[in-house]
């Protein structure tokens, strides 16, 4: 706990010193969020066939999306993002020749960024709902913090691979990236899923966001069906095995570059 | 006799070429190797120190030491325990001051950045707070200890990375390049504080240094890194009197002849003179004399009589020289065992 406490007090005082920019993306989140409900205002009279099983309100449906894709940035791409940061700054030889669990440094990069992110996605839902009408519902606020929960360590597996990328080959991966896009336009963020192509529906449920955007609408929005999340939690959880095995290659790539010499090199 | 606080028998290292994705495809990567087979003990209380050319291979024996390379043969122990499988307990005892003095988050305070070192090293609350603030007193930083570390010099960020190591009282400190760009007082200040720390746990220093005076002012024992073996293993005092006699100077002229090199070879006083190297019409000369016999004004204007331009001058000879003449000198009594006893 030291080590998480650390990390995250290191990367709040870091962000606390740059308050001007988090200032302005709050703000650029903000308004993305109303330029969603006036977008969602254009489908208010008539609601799409596809919207049905999720309560008719696009607006609701589009905000759980949005928020969705709001936290899978950071979860994937943080551990990578602070294992290279710290390569080239030097400070990643340093923090491994300390007493701290090696795997523990990997993971420590991405707290702050995530619990952020988690924040900025609970005041987005606040401000969705109170402020702009969203039908949000929080009788399942315990099973929607188990949903978030699976997410984020199923993401979180997949940006372990990523940091485990850069530190055996000093370079970050273009997967990660291509993961974010393609989950962006097939797991349902802003439509549902059913209105893709054939052929690109079946790619969606290989996308643990596919699962939890479901998930989280059905749980979260007034009038969603509930009957079919019992599979969607399973998938769930299947990619939360993601989590552990990325410690794994975490590890693997560590010992790999103690023995190739990459450690400190950028 | 105790045992050694560091034992390295046999370590090699060599390193592959290219990026490793070059590997994954197949493709081919050309072996350097660095470390050829190093043996080298440092004893409780004793500061030693490494010394050597550029890409001798220094770092990387320290880097070893510190279980942040492993060894592709041979065996490093730390405090008895192979670093291989030492883990955190190991580590906690090692300080390493790292020769990248950047090595800090620069929009946090120099207190801010001891304070995230401190917490991965264990320590908390106000047993670590008491802690940072004795060695920014004692490397003279407290009053600079509010301000954003990327608002620090050269010299200032090299004492933060030392009092980095020295924050969990290690018993074994390594330390690469540890006063490069520090000042002479705040370099005397250094070495006062690492002694006292050191003497107070009964640690060890390993020393790695380009600075060859730094070497004999500060260690018990040199050893000289050439070629991936340790060339050379000495008790200071005993190689201090062989380096007395190693005074010297180089310099950087343009226009000299080979004729006229000749000439200055048998300038009374000079022991010998040679090109070290030769880049764009300027030439890098190390001169080497009988102690302080030279007459600097006369050899000088010699100089310029021939015709050559004088670009710079460095009163202290060159370090691979000193080295090269180090070694030479002291295989000629016996190699490493004599000089060792």
């Amino acid at each position: 706990m030291t080590v998480a406490r650390a990390f995250f007090v290191r990367d709040f005082r870091a962000a606390w010193s740059y308050r001007f920019s988090f200032i302005v993306q709050s703000g650029g989140i903000l308004f993305s969020l109303v330029s969603l409900k006036f977008i969602a205002d254009l489908t208010s009279s008539s609601t799409p066939a596809a919207l049905a099983g999720y309560g008719g309100d696009y607006f609701g449906f589009a905000l759980v999306g949005a928020v969705l894709s709001l936290l899978s940035y950071p979860v994937v791409k943080s551990f990578a993002g602070g294992v290279r940061s710290a390569q080239v700054t030097g400070t990643f030889e340093a923090m491994l020749a300390t007493r701290a669990n090696a795997a523990a440094v990997v993971v420590g990069a991405g707290i702050f960024p995530i619990m952020s992110a988690c924040t900025q996605a609970m005041l987005v839902v606040l401000v969705g709902a109170v402020a702009l009408g969203a039908r949000i519902h929080a009788g399942n606020a315990a099973l929607v913090l188990v949903v978030l929960s699976l997410t984020i360590a199923a993401l979180a597996g997949i940006g372990l691979f990523s940091a485990a990328f850069a530190i055996a080959f000093k370079q970050n991966e273009p997967f990660s990236g291509a993961l974010l896009g393609a989950s962006f336009l097939v797991s349902g963020i802003l439509y549902p899923t059913s209105v893709l192509p054939g052929w690109l529906r079946h790619l969606a449920p290989l996308i643990p966001t596919t699962h939890a955007v479901e998930l989280c609408r059905g749980l979260l929005l007034d009038g969603a069906a509930t009957g079919a999340l019992a599979p969607h939690f399973a998938a769930l959880g299947a990619f939360a095995v993601m989590l552990p095995a990325g410690i794994v290659a975490v590890s693997l790539a560590l010992r790999y570059a103690r023995q190739s010499g990459s450690l400190s090199q950028y | 006799m105790n045992d050694p606080m560091i034992a390295i028998e046999d370590l090699h290292k060599r390193f592959l070429t290219g990026s490793p994705l070059r590997g994954l495809l197949g493709r081919r990567r050309d072996a350097v190797p660095v470390l050829r087979g190093v043996d080298l003990r440092v004893e409780p209380g004793e500061i030693l120190a490494l010394v050597g050319g550029n890409g001798a291979g220094k770092s990387t024996v320290i880097k070893s030491v510190a279980a942040l390379l492993m060894p592709d043969a041979g065996h490093v122990h730390v405090l008895g325990h192979d670093v291989r499988r030492g883990g955190r307990e190991l580590r906690g005892q090692v300080g390493y001051v790292l020769a990248d003095e950047r090595s800090f988050h620069w929009r946090l305070s120099a207190g801010e950045n001891l304070e995230f070192f401190a917490n991965l090293q264990g320590m908390r609350g106000a047993a670590a707070r008491d802690r940072i603030t004795s060695l920014l007193h004692d490397l003279d930083l407290l009053d600079a200890g509010t301000r954003p570390f990327g608002q620090f010099s050269t010299g200032m960020r090299q004492r933060m990375a030392i009092a980095r190591a020295l924050l969990p009282r290690p018993r074994v400190l390594l330390m690469d390049e540890p006063t490069r760009g520090v000042d002479a007082a705040h370099a005397a200040d250094v070495w006062r504080l690492v002694r006292t720390e050191i003497e107070s746990v009964e640690g060890c220093v390993m020393l790695v240094t380009h600075q060859f005076e730094e070497a004999l002012a500060q260690s018990a024992r040199i050893a000289v890194l050439a070629n991936g073996r340790i060339a050379l293993d000495s008790r200071t005092d005993r190689l201090g009197s062989l380096a007395e006699d190693l005074d010297g100077f180089t310099l950087s002229v343009r226009g000299l002849a080979p004729c006229d090199l000749a000439a200055l070879a048998r300038f009374p006083g000079v022991r010998d003179i040679r090109v070290a190297s030769q880049l764009a019409g300027e030439q890098t000369l190390e001169v080497w004399t009988h102690g302080s016999d030279l007459p600097l004004a006369g050899f000088l204007g010699q100089l310029t009589l021939s015709g050559a331009t004088i670009c710079s001058l460095q009163r202290s000879p060159p370090l691979h020289g000193i080295l090269e003449r180090l070694t030479a000198a002291t295989a000629t009594c016996g190699g490493r065992e004599a000089v060792t006893a």
